[in-house]
């Protein structure tokens, strides 16, 4: 298994990183193991915004709780600022890295008051005086943009996009040096989602902050992330910039799921693919390449051995169609998956023959 | 059609003066935000409001039936027969207890449609219909059994047992992964066309709307804001709630990475108790006096094209150019 090269100003890094859950099969069954993350990689460097993104059950979740130290990797190391995670004491942990959850109806306690809720970080790690824990909170509502007199309201007072501005300051209070958020906007309206994404850009600008964001619009992690990881059954299958992996995808299973993202453009139809079978049982995995049951372009390999994980620089992919073995790179439709040429015409030039 | 609804701190008008018609294979899609009143209009047409829910209506008619004249049994007669719906959680709207064979048998016994056998052969073909392979091992099946994908495949399924001539669909697709989403949209789309059904997609989602309208209804704050067709509606919105929806989402290849994303400031307003002008004045960049004033009215700008704002059409496209120029830059 090749392993990165150590980044530079990497904030975190996870190395060859797995978590397995045991699951009981019944009352009687055999317990089985479910890999829900798998030999994933990752390093989120200092300033940018790494984008995950998969379909639910994906393991994307199991990997943003190993990032918060939530949860302890089965296999592999996560290191933080260069330093095992595990070996950081919990406290400190919480202290530099910080959750923005999707739900900010559950996340946020009913019975405190904003200014409770807010300063909870403060008070948990002892920062400040009474006074300053105050100014802080109402330093930090200005900063997301909720109105001074909201400071003892009550969380059910407030709509959903409030309430998501109140998860971000909280998550703000102890200056974190990166925010891992899960679907941030999912559960907002569209006109609230924008409001909370340039939300989140000029927190970005003004406090040099490192975003790790979850999601499965696709729409948002383009115009949020830096860099985009795709998962798939728990293996980080896709790795580059934004630009690469949204304008040049090169694994099947990003080019299908380019194409699958509606945009809102009323002179296309639905698109045309066929995904086939459901998306897979994680207790079962399929053999050799996770994807291939699903996979427009699967050979006779694919079902029979794992392909290798490629990286060049940054980028990462993981699939027969361009191992060491595929000898032909050059009959690779250039995909264009969702239309950037502006043109009124379905692309089909993602199914090969 | 005008839903109100007696809430404790008065009368909360969640619909109001809705008109909308669909012809049989039609796609009719009403988009609007959390509150606009889309699931309420959804549910008056259906017959299904909850009781303490006052519908008025001129006329609400089915194939040139006055579903407003039946009585609650005639209603339960049409409904799951000529007319069926298909709700956004398939998990809730499904009976946990039952097999999903016997809840879709149910449907087409309860409507004398035929026996057992040809109900459960209907089932089994249905099914298959919609891409569930191994169908008649699957009706032994209870919805906990099935992954969100089939589940939603099984709802719509047993929408169309008794071939309706109006499927309405609230959120059929949000629960779903994009993949997903794609797939039983498609299913949707396949089954309308085979069928000649009339179909009221009811969404929030702009993507799903530009990809499967006909026509388009845009509600805000109960009423409806803006018709058209998908193409007019996307191309030349004229109402600047829809101006500023359209804004609010990255458009991929036309939004700049990064860039500010347009927004609506401000929050709908509360619909109780009564209220006059423009209820979008509050969160609109173009309001001015007059729209304080009397309710707007729903204005006819076109055949089939309507808006229901005071700006005259050619001064908020102007204005709408020269604000796309600003967010794309």
């Amino acid at each position: 298994m090749s392993r990165s090269a150590p980044a530079n100003g990497a904030i975190l890094e996870c190395r060859e990183v797995g978590r397995t859950f045991t699951v009981g099969a019944g009352l009687f069954g055999a317990k089985r193991p479910l890999r829900a993350v798998e030999d994933v990689d990752l390093a989120v460097e200092r300033g940018e915004v790494l984008a995950i993104v998969g379909e639910s059950g994906c393991g994307k979740t199991t990997l943003a709780r190993m990032m918060l130290g939530l949860l302890a990797p089965s296999r592999g190391v996560i290191l933080f600022a260069g330093t095992p995670i595990h070996e950081i004491d919990r406290n400190e942990v919480a202290r530099r890295v910080q959750p923005v959850f999707q739900d900010p109806y559950s996340s946020l306690n009913p019975r405190k008051t904003l200014e409770d809720i807010i300063a909870l970080p403060l008070v948990v790690h002892r920062i400040g005086t009474p006074e300053e824990r105050r100014k802080r909170v109402e330093q930090l509502m200005e900063l997301v943009g909720l109105s001074r007199r909201l400071i003892y309201a009550y969380p059910s007072q407030l709509s959903g996009g409030q309430r998501q501005r109140v998860a971000i300051a909280r998550a703000l209070a102890i200056n974190p040096e990166l925010v891992v958020c899960d679907e941030p906007t999912s559960a907002l309206d569209v006109s609230v989602q924008a409001q909370i994404l340039n939300l989140l850009q000029d927190l970005r600008r003004e406090l040099n902050l490192t975003f790790v964001i979850i999601s499965h619009n696709l729409a948002v992690v383009e115009h949020m992330a830096d860099r985009v990881a795709v998962m798939y059954l728990g293996r980080v299958i896709e790795q580059g910039t934004t630009a690469e992996i949204f304008d040049r995808p090169r694994h099947p299973y990003t080019q299908t799921l380019l194409e699958s993202a509606l945009t809102p453009d009323p002179t296309r139809g639905l698109p045309e693919f066929a995904l086939g079978t459901d998306f897979p049982n994680p207790l079962d995995p399929p053999s050799g390449c996770a994807f291939h049951p699903r996979c427009p372009k699967a050979m006779a390999e694919c079902s029979q051995t794992r392909p290798e994980t490629l990286r060049e620089g940054g980028k990462l992919v993981e699939c027969h169609l361009y191992g060491t073995k595929a000898r032909e790179p050059a009959r690779l439709p250039q995909s264009n998956p969702i239309g950037r040429s502006g043109s009124g015409t379905l692309s089909s030039s993602t199914n090969i023959a | 059609m005008t839903v109100e609804i007696d809430v404790p701190a008065g009368t909360l008008h969640a619909v109001t003066d809705v008109d909308l018609h669909v012809g049989r294979g039609e796609t009719l899609c009403i988009v609007g935000e959390s509150g606009c009143g889309k699931t309420i209009t959804a549910l008056g047409i259906m017959g299904l409001l909850p009781r303490r829910a006052r519908l008025e209506a001129g006329r609400i008619a089915l194939e040139g039936r006055d579903l407003l004249a039946l009585s609650r049994g005639e209603m339960n007669a049409l409904r799951g027969d000529r007319m069926a719906m298909i709700f956004q959680d398939p998990m809730t709207s499904l009976n946990p207890v039952y097999t999903i064979g016997d809840q879709m048998e149910e449907v087409y016994l309860r409507h004398g449609k035929g026996g057992r056998r040809e109900a459960r052969e209907r089932a089994v073909f249905l099914l298959e219909k919609v891409g569930i392979t191994a169908a008649a091992s699957r009706l032994g099946q209870y919805p906990h059994q099935l992954s969100g994908g089939l589940r939603q495949r099984v709802m719509i399924a047993m929408a169309v047992m008794c071939e309706p001539i109006l499927i309405v669909a609230d959120e059929p697709t949000t629960a779903l992964d994009v993949t997903i989403q794609a797939q039983i949209l498609h299913l949707l789309a396949d089954l309308q066309d085979e069928y000649r059904m009339a179909l009221i997609l009811i969404t929030h989602d702009l993507g799903v709307v530009a990809r499967m309208a006909d026509r388009v209804l845009v509600m805000y704050a109960g009423q409806v804001v803006e018709t058209g067709t998908a193409e007019e509606v996307f191309a030349e919105p004229t109402h600047p709630y829809t101006q500023g929806l359209l804004e609010c989402i990255p458009i991929p290849g036309k939004t700049v990475r990064g860039a500010k994303l347009g927004s609506i400031p401000g929050i709908v307003p509360a619909l109780i108790g009564e209220y006059e002008g423009c209820l979008f004045r509050n969160r609109c960049d173009y309001a001015f006096d007059d729209c304080a004033g009397a309710p707007v009215a729903l204005r006819a700008l076109a055949p089939g094209r309507a808006s229901r704002c005071l700006l005259d059409r050619t001064r908020s496209l102007e204005n709408l150019k020269s604000r796309t120029a600003r967010a794309v830059g």
